[in-house]
């Protein structure tokens, strides 16, 4: 799909403990991201066995999910930090592309 | 008559000490002598005070053989001292009242007020030289009371400058006397008198010059200006008593001496011109210091230059005013030093004020009024006093008065003419009280100073044209025109921080030779400067969120290891924090003796170990088989302990070890640095503001700049302000590999934890709305390595060498203490390879583990054995009223009292009540957030007026206008006590009212306030029915209150009231992010009262009667005393039940706290009290001694007494079929009591790395925290008073229990879905005990999860209870 009125990007996802967001938020906004979504509370299964937590009173030891679309020359300097984090911790990272419709938000 | 009373008023105390030499008193009854003969010194001071007012030349002479000479201006003094020394000591009595070092304090403290009033009062030499020796010695003790490397600076420095002041006084005594001076009054020391000369001086001059010198020092003028502010590292009291008496000794010499001294020209001018030097000073350092206790030393030299003013201006009865009042002022400041997190916390809280004049209009009125105000006073009221005198009170009352002025004009909310009228009125009266109070005093001293010359004292011209000049500069100063202004700044930080001068002589650079400077650009390579990112993430997880302590939240120190085990954490505390992670062998010994471990608890753990080891098989010794287990055992019990030597792994810490000079100068300039930046920068002030910072701080402050080259200065200013730049071109300047890259970074941290911890929280704790400056982990990495680097690159040279990790050759001697306790014949280790074997099999660092393990068996036995009974099941009758208490230890036994007392049904809950919410009350600028910190506010509440009618003086108005009231005063007495010059006239006059009062706060016990009902009610801020609906919903299903609801259900939060405590709000609610539960009670319980929200509930199955009413409460656990709140609110119909509840209440906290007096020292009646006692460091335990967290019915525990161990959190299984409850219960309460017991371990088993240490010796910093002593890094942790009693431990030292009644498969699901409690039980950091029903035993989950029944001796005591 290559609209043209929309302009391709890279959008990149993090699955990581909450307690870990704001790293990977200042990891981010130091690479020049202008923004990003997280949303807490995730549940799923994966290479450590089941996340089905649903605490309803803390958001650090939940599974957090962070979305962030950069340009994609971005992407680098992004996934070679958050791979470094993920040396220590769970977690993973995945990186796609998108197409957005207003560029400079981004 | 007057001898007997001179004697007792000087020698009681002294004679207390010798008494306490001699009788050898305990602790408290020490303090206790010690404050009986201050009381009668006190005692007699007011009947020779008495006597000397009412003679006509106010003598009062001793018996010739005594030679002393009472005179009215010594009396005044010497009544002034004596009843200081009562106070402090009578503060110190109860600070340190565990403290095993008390009878060595009261000694010192007697001794150093009995030599503070002998050099009051005037007499021969040998009194006046015994005196001043004795004080001085006194002195120096007292501030090396931490004795250690701490207070061994401060003592040396004070020392030093004390001698100077010795040799001086002696030196002129001894002139003075072979002189021909017999020394009664000093009046025959006249000039005139001819003593004659010496190498051709008039000796007058040569002794007055002497006790000027003399004087200097004691006063701590310039230039011996800096030993005052480092005594702030002895405890509080010692500080209020130097301030109070002991540092007024140039002004005491110069009172004494009135008569030598303004004869003597030389040392009239050479007085005034050090007065005037220090005063400009000291107040110049004051401004740069960013902890309380040292900015009130600096207050107190500029005090002391003001004072000399004073005397050089031929003031002396002012004089005399001003060492008096300044004298109870500042011992009133210091012993309430501890208020200033709770002051700031109120004064922050306030709404913003709304000036009605602009600040220029403010500006120019308060000038105008002051100067009105000033004119009209002296001509009103003239000070018969010497023209110097009069210029010098005129000028300093204006400034005071302007200042005062000013700041009510800043937040009068008056209009403008209301407001100008009271600030005239107010300004004229305090003029005038001032000048009549002069006066007065004038007139009452006058036979004491009337033989002087009407014209002593340096000419009004010059003191005029100096003062004239000192504010010229002062303004050019601030105007920045000075020509060397650009360096000010930096060089008066330096003087007011003098510990940031070498603790040891660092090494010195060798030569001048200019060395290369490295790189100093950074890589701009994005993704290397994304992986040095990541490392640096990585690296701050050493160390523990901080958060500041106008709210504390307990964490666990080693939260950032908390995905490896507690064993592995354990070690990384020990090789990289540098920490002790369990007690000493010693201590587990000496807990084993008081029954805290059992033989058989300790084999449990042995076996434990030899199954795993593999090391189980038996050996033979001396003919005699002897089991693996018995080897073991005498190995915990009579081996010998190791202490690890920490690892360099810094490249500074490889070049002078771990604890060198050069790292340790560069930890303290950098929390200085920290403390300057988070202090005084603007709101928002991010890394540039801080790299500007530290860079000066090390180059132009901190002495780590003397060894630095001028080109790596240069190097350093070229480093930019970006953090991560900086950090990269630091660590490629020493050459760190990328595989010790965070291995490095953790120890630089680790070197900080304060700061750090405090970097970490406000970077991934705190709220966004937060305000504090900006500080980061990597702000402090950059600075820390690019100054490390800067020393080595300025120092080539080669490090140390030696082993990377410290060898442990402890075997043999181990092996050794094995045989001796087995009576081995051969006791030589070599010849016992298979015991060796055994011993080798558990490394050092693990007998502390299996200690540990044996201590936490032993618990749970126990409180097995307590819950091993059959749980009778739900009442089916509804009690008069149901209670629900915050899951709090501290709610555990006041909910036993009141089943006890009636027939109340209590439940445990998490203090937050179930909602995560901020609260912002009606007189609060802003809303805080009120519920634990691992989730964040998911709606406001607010308080409003209440429905029903009230007047303007009893609703919010009035909490609205009391708030704005307190704020302008509160704004007045800071201006006039801070403004630079404004500070000595109110210290003056204010001591006459701040002193009486702080005797009384001291002598005259409080009682502790109930909670005020507030005229408001606080209601959760959404018109969201559905929303409040489902809120209330979420509350009721979690409490398990679905059902069965009582005609009063009372929501019962907790806070501490204690005063003058920085750690204040550690006591609070730690459901409600360490403050209290009050405000989250109301806001529940309103909701829960709402009809439409009732109705929504029984739209969804919850039917509340209409006859139940929810009512707040509060619980304040110092005196465990709950007043019921929004009693207003309360239908007449429950009145009744209300007024029994009351009752019942109170008998229940008379209960509970006589429980709890058995664990404090003191009086039994007075354990309720002791949180309205500002001298007390530790109001309350707390939760120290927690160690479990039981979930279950009430039914369960109900008539169990467990002793204040518990977390009680009520959960019934069969109301959650689907675990939901659980899962709440076990992902949050259980979280946050997990961090509380880890605080409380680790502070425990070692108070200095993990714990904030002895809270008599903290000083607060930037209203954030606290620091030991004078400098240094932010505590981190509970101090030493929250943990042990004395040399003793209150808390016993073990991991959290979790003992929850619910279907074991319901835990165990719950466990493998949250990650988090399966790493903390996996790991070891948490125990988990269950039981499906209440009619089986329980089984304790192993860390691999599996369930097993407990064996005996539960069964044998289960057979027995249930035959």
């Amino acid at each position: 799909m290559n609209h043209p009125q929309l302009t391709t990007m890279a959008r990149i996802d993090v699955i990581i403990d909450g307690e870990h967001i704001p790293t990977v938020r200042d990891l981010l906004l130091e690479a020049g991201a202008k923004g990003y979504t997280t949303l807490y509370g995730l549940s799923g299964f994966g290479h450590s066995g089941p996340h089905e937590g649903r605490p309803l009173f803390n958001d650090r030891n939940t599974l957090a999910l962070l979305i962030c679309v950069v340009p994609t020359q971005q992407v680098d300097t992004i996934v070679t930090g958050i791979r470094q984090l993920l040396d220590e911790h769970h977690g993973v990272v995945f990186v796609s592309e998108t197409q957005v419709s207003r560029a400079d938000y981004f | 008559m007057a001898t007997l009373l001179l004697l007792i008023a000087l020698g009681a105390p002294t004679a207390g000490s010798l008494a306490i030499v001699v009788l050898r008193p305990t602790g408290l009854r020490a303090g206790r002598v010690l404050t009986v003969a201050c009381g009668l010194a006190t005692i007699s001071s007011l009947v020779l005070l008495g006597w000397s007012a009412t003679t006509d030349d106010g003598l009062v002479s001793s018996a010739s053989w005594a030679g002393l000479d009472l005179d009215r201006a010594a009396a005044v003094l010497l009544t002034v001292v004596s009843a200081t020394g009562l106070v402090v000591t009578s503060f110190a009595r109860r600070s340190l009242d565990l403290d095993p070092r008390s009878r060595w304090f009261a000694i010192r403290l007697g001794i150093l007020l009995s030599g503070s009033s002998l050099v009051v009062v005037p007499g021969g030499p040998l009194p006046l030289v015994i005196g001043w020796l004795a004080s001085s010695w006194a002195l120096v003790e007292l501030v090396g009371f931490t004795g250690d490397a701490r207070s061994a600076p401060a003592r040396r420095r004070t020392r030093l400058a004390l001698t100077v002041g010795d040799v001086a006084l002696v030196a002129a005594v001894v002139l003075a006397s072979t002189a021909g001076w017999s020394g009664l009054t000093g009046a025959e020391a006249r000039a005139d008198d001819g003593w004659g000369e010496l190498a051709g001086i008039d000796i007058t001059h040569v002794v007055a010059v002497l006790f000027v010198a003399a004087g200097v020092a004691r006063s701590s003028l310039v230039p011996l200006h800096r030993w005052l502010v480092s005594t702030v590292v002895a405890p509080t009291p010692v500080s209020a008593i130097v301030h109070a008496g002991f540092v007024s000794g140039a002004g005491l010499l110069l009172i004494r001496f009135a008569d030598l001294f303004t004869s003597s020209t030389i040392a009239l001018h050479l007085a005034f011109a050090i007065g005037v030097v220090t005063v400009v000073v000291a107040l110049g350092s004051q401004g740069t210091r960013a902890d309380v206790k040292g900015k009130l030393a600096w207050s107190t030299v500029a005090q002391m230059g003001f004072m000399v003013l004073q005397c050089a201006a031929g003031a002396f009865s002012s004089a005399v005013v001003h060492i008096a009042g300044h004298g109870m002022y500042k011992a009133s400041l210091f012993l309430g030093a501890g208020d200033a997190v709770s002051a700031h916390l109120r004064s922050t809280r306030r709404p913003p004020a709304a000036p009605s004049l602009s600040p220029t209009a403010g500006l120019v009125a308060s000038g105008a009024i002051a100067t009105a105000a000033t004119i009209v006073g002296l001509l009103l009221i003239t000070p018969d006093m010497t023209d110097s005198a009069v210029v010098l009170i005129a000028v300093f009352s204006w400034v005071t008065v302007a200042s005062g002025v000013r700041g009510w004009f800043d937040r009068t909310p008056l209009r403008p003419t209301p407001a100008i009228g009271v600030a005239a009125g107010g300004a004229l009266s305090a003029t005038l009280i001032y000048l009549a109070g002069l006066r007065a005093f004038k007139a009452f001293l006058d036979p004491s100073f009337e033989r002087l010359p009407g014209d002593a004292g340096v000419e009004p011209l010059v003191l005029v044209a100096v003062l004239a000049a000192v504010a010229g500069v002062a303004l050019a100063a601030v105007a920045g025109r000075l020509p060397f202004g650009d360096r000010l700044p930096a060089l008066v930080e330096r003087t007011a921080h003098p510990g940031l001068a070498p603790t040891r002589s660092g090494p010195a650079r060798p030569g001048a030779a200019p060395v290369d400077r490295p790189s100093t650009v950074g890589t701009s390579d994005s993704v290397q400067r994304a992986l040095l990112q990541a490392d640096v993430a990585t690296a701050a997880r050493v160390v523990a969120p901080l958060w500041p302590l106008t709210s504390f939240v307990a964490v666990n120190p080693l939260g950032g290891f908390e995905r490896r085990s507690f064993d592995e954490a354990s070690a990384i505390a020990r090789h990289h924090l540098r920490a002790r992670s369990h007690l000493t062998l010693d201590g587990y010994r000496q807990d084993h003796r008081r029954g805290l471990t059992t033989t058989e608890d300790l084999q449990w753990a042995i076996a434990g170990h030899l199954y795993d080891s593999g090391l189980d098989q038996p050996i033979e010794l001396d003919g005699r088989t002897v089991d693996a287990a018995t080897v073991v055992e005498c190995d915990l019990l009579h081996g010998p302990d190791v202490t690890d030597d920490p690892v360099p792994v810094t490249a500074l810490e490889r070049r002078e070890g771990v604890d060198g000079p050069v790292g340790a100068l560069i930890d303290v300039t950098l929390a200085h640095s920290a403390a300057q930046h988070v202090s005084r920068s603007t709101t928002g002030a991010g890394s540039a503001a801080f790299v500007t910072r530290w860079k000066r701080d090390a180059v132009s402050v901190g002495a780590i700049g003397a060894h630095l080259d001028a080109g790596i200065v240069g190097w350093l200013d070229d480093l930019g302000d970006d953090p991560l730049g900086i950090l990269d071109a630091a660590i490629e300047a020493v050459g760190v590999s990328n595989d010790d890259r965070t291995e490095t970074l953790e120890r630089h941290l680790a070197r900080l934890p304060g700061w750090s911890g405090y970097a970490r929280w406000r970077t991934d704790w705190a709220h966004s709305t937060e305000t504090a400056a900006l500080l980061s982990p990597l702000d402090l990495l950059a600075a820390r390595t690019a100054l490390e680097a800067a020393w080595l690159l300025s120092n080539p040279g080669e490090a140390a060498g030696g082993p990377e990790r410290p060898a442990s050759d402890d075997q043999p001697q181990r092996v050794a203490a094995v045989l001796a306790a087995l009576g081995a014949a051969d006791q030589d280790p070599a010849a016992h390879p298979e015991l060796g074997e055994i011993i080798a099999g558990l490394p050092p660092g693990q007998r502390p583990a299996l200690w540990l393990a044996a201590q936490e068996r032993n618990f749970d036995r126990r409180l097995l054995s307590t819950l091993d009974r059959l749980d009778p099941g739900r009442r089916l009758e509804t009690p008069p009223a149901q209670l629900v208490f915050c899951i709090d230890v501290r709610s555990e036994g006041l909910r036993y009292q009141l089943e006890e007392i009636g027939p109340y049904e209590t439940l445990g809950f998490a203090g937050f009540f179930g909602i995560p919410m901020s609260v912002r009350r009606v007189d609060w600028s802003d809303a805080e957030a009120r519920c634990p910190v691992l989730v964040a506010p998911s709606v406001s509440s607010i308080e409003r007026p209440h429905d029903r009618p009230s007047s303007a003086s009893t609703g919010p108005d009035r909490l609205i206008g009391d708030a704005r009231r307190a704020d302008s005063l509160e704004q007045v007495a800071a201006r006039a006590k801070h403004r630079p010059g404004a500070g000595f006239v109110t210290a003056e006059a204010a001591g006459w009212l701040t002193g009486p009062l702080a005797a009384a706060r001291t002598l005259l016990p409080r009682r502790t306030a109930a909670t005020p009902q507030r005229p408001t009610a606080m209601v959760v801020d959404t018109q969201d029915l559905d929303r409040r609906v489902d809120l209330a919903e979420a509350v009721l299903t979690t409490m398990g209150l679905r059902e069965r609801f009582a005609p009063l259900v009372v929501l019962c939060g907790h806070a501490s009231a204690n005063v003058n405590n920085p750690h204040a709000t550690a006591l609070d609610c730690g459901a409600c992010a360490g403050a209290s539960g009050e405000d989250n009670a109301r806001a529940v319980a309103a909701l829960l009262n709402e009809v439409e929200v009732r109705r929504g509930l029984a739209g969804r199955g919850i039917e509340i009667p209409d006859g139940t009413h929810f009512m707040p409460a509060l619980h304040e656990t110092v005196s465990d005393r709950v007043d019921l709140l929004d009693r207003a609110a309360a239908p007449a119909t429950h009145r009744t039940a209300i007024d029994r509840l009351v009752d019942d209440l109170d008998r229940a906290g008379s209960r509970q706290s006589g429980r709890r007096a058995i664990h404090l020292p003191g009086r039994a009646a007075a354990v309720r009290d002791r949180g309205a006692d500002w001298a007390q460091v530790r109001p309350e335990w707390g939760l120290a001694r927690n160690a479990a967290f039981v979930i279950g019915p009430r039914s369960m525990t109900a008539g169990l007494d467990l002793d204040g161990r518990a977390f009680l959190h009520s959960y019934d299984a069969e109301l959650d079929p689907e675990g939901r409850v659980l899962e709440t219960i076990m992902t949050a309460p259980l979280i946050v009591a997990h961090w509380i017991s880890s605080q409380y371990y680790f502070s425990t088993v070692d108070t200095e790395a993990f714990g904030a240490g002895d809270k008599l010796i903290h000083n607060v910093v930037g209203n954030v925290g606290v620091i030991s002593g004078e400098h240094g890094d932010l505590r981190v942790g509970l101090p030493l008073q929250s943990t042990h009693c004395g040399p003793d431990r209150h808390h016993q030292p073990i991991r959290l229990v979790a003992v929850i009644q619910a279907p074991l498969d319901r835990i165990e699901g719950i466990i493998q879905r949250n990650s988090i409690l399966g790493t903390l039980t996996v790991g070891k950091w948490l125990r988990i005990v269950g039981r499906s029903h209440p009619h089986e035993r329980w089984s304790t989950r192993s860390p691999r999860g599996t369930w097993s029944a407990e064996p005996r001796p539960l069964d044998a005591i289960y057979a027995q209870e249930h035959p």
